[in-house]
């Protein structure tokens, strides 16, 4: 009998012998038991190798990850109904002023270039219906015309809001207004991607929400 | 061959996007949908020799860092896993300057002290982190992600003969042990 297979039962076992080297293996494993065996054993071993499964870590890594990230962990937004406001004239001032700075920006964001997504219409309390739905270029005008409308009427009462609540306010849009960024930055590159569409939609529900619930307290004070 | 959790190829698409936008959150999707296997294949490629955790953390930052060259020429999974594979080879090469002790081809059963009696049966898992390490990790890399001898090859700095040599060697060891 000729010398057992070696590693030809490896290249047997994973299809990589020749014509030639085939016949001659197949030849071989007819009168070898010993490389029978060897040549089950492994088909039995790659099956289990191919059946493991995958375990995630004992610990959860994400907080480690994200702190070695760039900027730390992501910020949160500030859940707005929660905070308790309280209205004094001096703080207003400085409140009407970062909001509608910060809305400004956000309003160039909106009218920026042909973008025209397909989003479901957005939710956002108070918000003129045709502002919700940004399903083309005059849909992202209406957006635009119903944030200038929350601007205009806060810098009408921006006297009432206090110091607490403006930090708020301006940590929350700063956090929205990169969310606006990164789901353009992204939309740029999947046009027509439904979930990055409605993404951005969630972003600019949200800061819609923000200032018509700033401009509400305002105007109740 | 892709396991674990499947996310929607828009989904994945959008928040790979995201993440390379700078969206964090997008990214910690991402890693929750990835972390399985990416440190399924750190334990096993390093068996007794590294930390897995830290491997996964450092092939998870290495990650973010190159999102902006992740062009979706193929399926994020596939290009995260491959990055996943350099980032271990690249410790690996490190970490041999340091532990020289180990060398290639010593069958670490010796290094563990002999725990593992012979008449105790071995899972495949244990039975892999004993192997010597370039076996190992050819194992790993074939048999359990499915990589080519030319891949593995060029990944390694072998030739693909030299993958096929090792990949039988832990094949026989692995059979050995585990018919114990």
């Amino acid at each position: 009998m000729a010398e057992h297979l070696g590693e030809q039962l490896s290249a047997y076992l994973d299809g990589e012998l020749g014509d030639e080297a085939l016949a001659a293996a197949g030849a071989h494993l007819a009168v070898c038991p010993e490389c029978r065996a060897a040549l089950e054993g492994l088909q039995q071993l790659a099956r289990r190798a191919e059946a493991l499964d995958d375990r995630p870590p004992e610990r959860d890594l994400w907080g480690a990850i994200a702190s070695r990230l760039p900027g730390g962990a992501a910020p949160k937004v500030i859940p707005f109904r929660r905070r308790r406001f309280d209205f004094s004239l001096p703080q207003l001032a400085a409140a009407g002023i970062a909001i509608v700075a910060l809305s400004s920006g956000a309003a160039v964001l909106l009218t920026r270039g042909a973008r025209t997504p397909s989003f479901p219409a957005a939710t956002a309390p108070g918000v003129p219906a045709a502002a919700t739905g940004l399903a083309s270029a005059k849909g992202i005008r209406s957006y635009d015309a119903a944030i200038r409308d929350l601007e205009a009427s806060l810098a009408a009462r921006r006297s009432t809001l206090d110091t607490a609540t403006i930090r708020a306010v301006e940590q929350s849009l700063v956090v929205i207004d990169r969310a606006i960024r990164q789901a353009e930055a992204a939309l740029a590159q999947y046009p027509n991607n439904m979930y990055l569409n409605n993404h951005l939609a969630h972003a600019l529900d949200r800061k819609l929400e923000v200032l018509r619930r700033v401009t509400s307290m305002a105007a109740a004070s | 061959m892709p396991k674990g959790p499947v996310a929607s190829a828009e989904s994945e698409a959008a928040d790979v996007a995201l993440a390379a936008a700078g969206d964090q959150q997008a990214f910690e999707r991402l890693y929750r949908l990835h972390v399985a296997r990416v440190h399924s294949l750190a334990r096993r490629m390093t068996g007794f020799e590294g930390d897995p955790d830290e491997l996964t953390q450092d092939v998870f930052v290495r990650a973010w860092e190159r999102l902006g060259t992740y062009r979706g020429e193929a399926a994020f999974g596939t290009w995260l896993h491959r990055l996943a594979v350099n980032v271990i080879l690249n410790w690996r090469r490190g970490a041999a300057a340091e532990r020289r002790w180990i060398e290639d081809g010593v069958d670490t059963d010796l290094l563990v002290g002999g725990r593992i009696g012979r008449a105790e049966s071995m899972d495949l898992e244990r039975a892999m982190a004993r192997l010597p390490t370039g076996a190992r990790q050819v194992f790993v890399l074939h048999d359990v992600e499915g990589f080519k001898h030319e891949e593995i090859a060029a990944m390694m700095g072998v030739t693909a003969g030299t993958s096929k040599a090792q990949l039988h060697r832990a094949r026989m060891l692995l059979r050995s042990r585990l018919e114990r």
